[in-house]
């Protein structure tokens, strides 16, 4: 298994691994801390020199047990997508939705054999995959996900939120035929430069760009930066003081949580920060 | 001699500008009794104060302000149905004054306000503009005058509610109107008699409930403040 893996219910967690550099925080939105609810978004990173797989998924407010089917469900699909970075075959949409379909059935399976009720523990999920031998994203219901190459916030990829015909319904892994509403985005191979994000409901607003297209350069570029430049952990944190912060409630009272991913342009994977460290970099 | 390992803490990210892009709206309908009898009992001055103070409290919030997008229409004169404002953003929303004279077409009403709605879902649509429920709210002083019609709309109101298309609130104004008729439009909330002529109170509650109504899900069912201090549900 492919290291570091982001510890199960981590509020936030940095890596770095060959080329790659993930930050990823989750915040209870403001609504559910005053009420002593706790956080129903979670999140679960696998990165290795080889690629990274992420997931983040939101729990239903409306179900009992939305936080721990979030986190069971992000970690049994990070998990599984992982495989695919050591595997020798492509990443492509055809491997993703497979591996997705088959953590989300196993999740599934997990709960009932538990007992569980499936509506108890409604989550969306949206997970990336990213590669040098292809990439995708995988998703179900809301939340966004979104690469971006060589900066160019407008022109990001994007994977959208499916919600029903209004916007406080959506779709999630414990729905019945639950499988007719994964989306597979397959994407470019990884390359230098390369930032992927994946957010929650909540991170939406202010992470997709204006009008709906792209991603919002005004968090992204300086996020990059300061990711380029920090220690992955203390970018996590500053993440999560960002989604916790009050500009980001005032514009949703919804837990948040936003996982950042880059590919460094030094194939040693030294950063900014440590290029001094690198002879190749001379 | 070893470094002690750094202390991380918590910081906002640096130079980042949160904008909130997201293009959400909720349609809301008002259909108001513009018939003569308004006129008669006085209810005319309160409806008219009353708006007044729903285009304050919209524009007093600023997610209202920019997520409601309100229209009003007045039944009276002949059976005729007049659009006094069509959909526009709270922010920009003036009350209309509501003059009183003619019937009550409640069917021809609650028909154009279905139709406007669907209309403006289908703006939304074509713009990817995402949207929640919309609300239609109805009310009046007294019976529909244009019987046919009514039972008709009533029908297709009750199974457009049902399938979830809109939500429907229904208030009769004073002790003539028909709680009976209005039960035949409604599906899920029961239609309310306003208390006197309490209009100031049911737009200060129609208001926050927009409010409230407006703000991004959180996954939550929405959950309205009691009509109480101006309404009674009767049984």
């Amino acid at each position: 298994m492919p290291n570091p893996t982001s510890p199960f219910a981590a509020l936030s967690f940095g890596a770095e691994a060959g080329p790659w550099r993930v930050a990823a925080a989750r915040v209870p939105g403001p609504s559910h801390a005053r009420a002593g609810i706790e956080c129903q978004d979670a999140f679960a990173v696998v990165a290795s020199p080889r690629g990274v797989a992420a997931v983040v998924s939101d729990g239903a407010g409306s179900a009992m047990r939305a936080g721990p089917g979030a986190r069971l469900l992000s970690f049994a699909t990070a998990e599984r997508l992982a495989r695919l970075l050591d595997g020798a075959g492509p990443v492509d949409a055809a491997a993703v939705r497979a591996a997705v379909t088959e953590a989300g059935e196993a999740w599934r399976r997990a709960l009932a054999r538990a007992g569980a009720s499936l509506a108890d523990h409604h989550a969306t999920l949206v997970a990336a995959v990213l590669t040098d031998r292809g990439s995708a994203f995988a998703h179900v219901g809301d939340g966004l996900a979104g690469l971006a190459a060589a900066e160019d916030w407008p022109g990001a990829v994007l994977s959208r939120p499916e919600n029903g015909e209004f916007s406080n319904e959506t779709w999630f892994v414990s729905a019945p035929h639950w499988q007719d509403h994964l989306r597979v985005t397959a994407l470019p191979d990884a390359a230098p430069g390369d930032v992927a994000v994946l957010v929650t409901d909540g991170a939406m607003p202010f992470t997709v760009g204006p009008g709906g297209a792209g991603l919002e350069p005004g968090l992204l570029a300086p996020l990059s930066r300061h990711a380029a430049a920090e220690a992955p952990g203390q970018v996590a944190l500053d993440i999560a003081g960002t989604l916790d912060g009050t500009a980001a409630r005032r514009i949703s009272g919804d837990d948040k949580t936003l996982v950042w991913i880059g590919r460094s342009h030094h194939e040693c994977g030294h950063h900014e920060r440590s290029r001094h460290e690198c002879s190749r970099h001379e | 001699m070893t470094t002690p390992p750094a202390v991380l803490r918590p910081h906002a990210l640096p130079d980042v500008t949160l904008k909130d892009n997201r293009a959400e709206r909720l349609a809301c309908v008002v259909v108001v009794d513009g018939s003569l009898s308004m006129a008669k009992s006085g209810a005319i001055h309160e409806l008219n104060e009353g708006l007044k103070i729903f285009e304050a409290a919209l524009k007093d919030d600023d997610e209202a302000a920019i997520a409601v997008q309100v229209a009003i229409l007045r039944m009276g004169d002949q059976d005729r149905v007049e659009t006094l404002v069509d959909f526009v953003d709270a922010v920009d929303f003036e009350a209309p004054t509501v003059l009183a004279s003619g019937s009550t077409p409640l069917g021809k009403a609650v028909d154009q306000a279905m139709a406007m709605i669907e209309q403006q879902k289908q703006r939304y649509r074509q713009h990817g503009i995402t949207y929640k429920r919309p609300w239609l709210f109805v009310m009046t002083d007294g019976a529909p005058t244009d019987g046919p019609v009514y039972d008709e709309v009533a029908v297709r109101a009750r199974a457009a509610q049902a399938e979830g298309r809109f939500s429907l609130f229904a208030v009769a104004i004073g002790p003539e109107a028909r709680l009976d008729q209005l039960a035949r439009i409604t599906h899920r909330f029961e239609p309310v008699r306003l208390i006197e002529a309490r209009f100031r109170e049911m737009f200060v509650w129609l208001g926050a409930s927009m409010s409230s109504a407006s703000r991004p899900a959180a996954g939550q069912q929405l959950a309205l403040p009691p009509p109480t201090s101006w309404a009674v549900i009767e049984v």
